[in-house]
């Protein structure tokens, strides 16, 4: 049975708004982004009807659509979190406000490869293709993001630690 | 080992967690289907192309008379747009990255307005669950938004005000009523004007 938009988009919507989220770190920007990658695949969808994945295709408009986004808003890479979240304020964000800042010290392209991995469970060779690159370039990536992410969340976690200390 | 394993599984659940805990923007429409403008039936699409080359009009709606094309807006309003490859500078995010689009240029060539459809893209009002989609993509000063639009219906001398922001970027441009608008565009320190047709609805 030919899989039409409709479907894919039932399917699809709610994964590629998830990746979208945890790209772009707030989820006005996550939704726009997903529409926007939905429009790009209806417009196309015609012609891409024997594509091959039709999955690939749309996270591969998603992340090339974020890249695009965050050269638009001149977003500032730098080693360390801009606004790195104290204590409180991780409180009031809540406890996974680690993750939003370790993502957006993240290149868009360890961003990516992080999120399809950790999120989505994608194999390299789909990583690689969604980023336009080969697999070795792929696991470099992915292996450089993850190392960031995997600090961040040793720290978050031994932050949490100290809280319930203090708590008890 | 079993460390790294233990760290990977937390960054996992927690990217997991806010995946989906994450809730649609309140006010926002689903994502858009296909439209009719997209499934536009082939024998169609093929008979307007057709009779654009035998330089016939092709009757479809009031202004359709006029040939459609890509070209700058100075050659007038329109109502339908053909597709054809946008600039070099405004494929970010296309893929393929030439894949042919309905597009509009700025008089001064420094900002587009890509608008999704060959028929019909924009109305007035906006048709039920739809609206009036625009990507604004600049040659120059992108990022220097907002996007400020002052928008004149021609013949009437009315007169709205529309802001783009982040932009250039995508945009929902509704307008009061149907005609052929004249945008003056403004972001950052750069200028440019364009027009378009917004079809009754």
């Amino acid at each position: 049975m030919e899989l039409g938009f409709d479907e894919f988009a039932a399917v699809e919507t709610t994964r590629l708004f998830g990746l979208a989220r945890v790209l772009c770190g707030n989820e006005h920007d996550a939704w726009d982004l997903t529409q926007e990658t939905l429009t790009r695949v209806s417009a196309r969808w015609g012609r891409l009807a024997h594509h091959d994945n039709m999955a690939a295709y749309a996270r591969t408009t998603l992340a090339n659509l974020h890249k695009n986004a965050r050269r638009r808003r001149r977003e500032v890479l730098v080693a360390v979190p801009p606004d790195p979240a104290t204590r409180d304020e991780a409180g009031s964000r809540g406890l996974d406000a680690w993750l939003d800042d370790a993502m957006r010290s993240l290149p868009h392209r360890q961003r990516v490869a992080v999120a399809l991995t950790y999120l989505e469970d994608r194999p390299i060779a789909e990583v690689a293709e969604v980023l336009g690159c080969g697999v070795a370039t792929a696991k470099t990536h992915l292996a450089r993001g993850r190392d960031s992410l995997r600090r961040a969340a040793e720290a978050a976690r031994a932050s949490e630690s100290t809280d319930r200390g203090m708590e008890t | 080992m079993s460390t790294h394993l233990d760290t990977d599984e937390f960054i996992a659940a927690t990217m997991r967690r806010v995946a989906e805990s994450a809730t649609r923007p309140l006010g926002e429409s689903l994502p858009p289907a296909p439209k009719r403008r997209w499934i536009v039936p082939l024998a169609a699409a093929a008979a307007i192309a057709v009779v654009a080359l035998v330089g016939v009009a092709a009757v479809i709606g009031r202004d359709d008379s006029e040939p459609a094309s890509p070209a700058g807006s100075t050659a007038g309003c329109r109502l339908d747009y053909e597709a054809a490859p946008l600039p070099e500078w405004a494929r970010a995010g296309f893929t393929p990255p030439d894949q042919a689009m309905p597009y509009v240029l700025g008089d001064e060539g420094d900002l587009v307005a890509i608008l999704w459809d060959t028929h019909h893209p924009l109305e007035a009002p906006p048709a039920a669950g739809e609206n009036n989609k625009i990507l604004w993509v600049a040659r120059v000063g992108p990022g220097d938004g907002p996007l400020e639009i002052r928008a004149t219906l021609e013949g009437s001398g009315q007169t709205v005000a529309r802001t783009v922001s982040p932009a250039p970027g995508p945009s929902g441009i509704d307008l009061p009523s149907a005609g052929c608008w004249s945008l003056d565009l403004t972001w950052g320190s750069h200028r440019d004007h364009l027009m378009l047709g917004y079809a009754p609805n």
